[in-house]
């Protein structure tokens, strides 16, 4: 393209075109950082907030939220327990079950309520994913049947742990 | 569920601009062929130009060549539905029984590694290169990964200096 530019404008040279082309001679010395920062500002169509809500995308997203929400529990303990010597702070079993004691019984039930049925609900669901993996219920009506059969029963489940 | 598709190859038409820039767009939702477009010309420079030098500015170029990668296969996917399996008789197991030092030492290794595949998968979806950035990506992989070692550490002393994770879930749910 700069050969075709250039020999034009050797034979005649309109105005408002220059003679010499600028672009880089090679591609690889393009910066992208302009680029990425021109996309952050690029407005996005609404997506999430216009889609009808259905049961698929709903409980698929909340599979996630839930599966992370366990997760950050879990390193929140797990790493709060490894670190917990070097800060000087106090942090093992005993003193999180004497902490556990001294709450009320019904915010306890509540509280249980409220650990137990992400998990169950993420627990349940994944099993419903291993099933797509093998092909089952790889249809609107399976997706359906399952989908309900997981949200009852990770209720129920829930229910029950807290009750313990 | 996330698909992770296997990288299309990129061919890039040799026709007119516009063609070039559908045939980039369409390789563009390949998970791992990252295109950019990229600019021929700085944006200081933009004066004079005609609309064939604009739309040539517009052509995609590929960030990176693809090399293959196990991650990208289906081990990886193999592995992360054989770890979350396994993880099913192993929780009931541990309800069943109660504790016990093997349950317990799987737990603390299959569960960490579990939830650093599920961030990994958020982190690849929201936090990808494209919106964090080259190093903001990398940053955030790497503190991934050792957030995860803590985790892994944490469980490890808790299983072998305190009363085990089952234990624990036992006491502070019935205390």
């Amino acid at each position: 393209m700069a050969k075709t530019t250039f020999a034009k404008t050797r034979l005649m040279a309109p105005v408002g075109i220059r003679i010499l082309s600028t672009s880089q001679s090679s591609q690889k010395e393009v910066t992208v950082a302009p680029l990425i920062e021109q996309r952050k500002n690029r407005p996005l169509s609404p997506h999430l907030t216009i889609y009808q809500p259905q049961l698929t995308w709903y409980m698929s997203m909340f599979h996630r939220v839930t599966g992370g929400a366990v997760a950050v529990g879990f390193y929140a303990g797990a790493v709060g327990y490894a670190v917990a010597p070097m800060v000087g702070m106090g942090f093992d079993a005993a003193a999180i079950t004497s902490v556990i004691a001294t709450v009320p019984v019904g915010a306890k039930i509540a509280a249980k309520f409220i650990v137990a049925y992400p998990f169950t609900y993420h627990c349940l669901n994944g099993i419903r994913h291993l099933a797509w993996d093998t092909t089952r219920f790889m249809t609107i009506k399976g997706v359906y049947q399952t989908g309900y059969a997981v949200l009852g029963l990770s209720t129920v489940s829930a229910v029950a742990l807290a009750l313990i | 569920m996330a698909l992770r598709l296997a990288a299309s190859p990129l061919a890039l038409s040799r026709s007119t601009p516009s063609l070039r820039l559908a045939s980039a767009m369409r390789s563009s939702s390949a998970l791992n062929a990252r295109v950019y477009f990229h600019a021929s010309r700085s944006t200081a420079s933009t004066a004079g130009q005609t609309s064939d030098d604009v739309t040539a500015a517009y052509q995609a170029v590929p960030y990176k060549t693809i090399t293959p990668n196990q991650v990208h296969g289906s081990y990886h996917w193999d592995f992360e539905r054989l770890l979350t399996i396994s993880m099913i008789p192993l929780f009931a197991a541990s309800a069943i029984h109660g504790a016990h030092p093997i349950t317990d030492g799987l737990l603390g290794v299959v569960v960490p590694i579990h939830c650093h595949m599920g961030f990994d998968a958020m982190v690849t979806d929201y936090l990808h290169p494209g919106n964090t950035g080259k190093w903001g990506n990398k940053a955030v992989v790497w503190t991934l990964r050792g957030v995860t070692v803590l985790a892994l550490v944490g469980c490890y002393q808790f299983n072998t200096t305190d009363i085990g994770l089952t234990e624990l879930v036992k006491r502070s749910w019935t205390a």
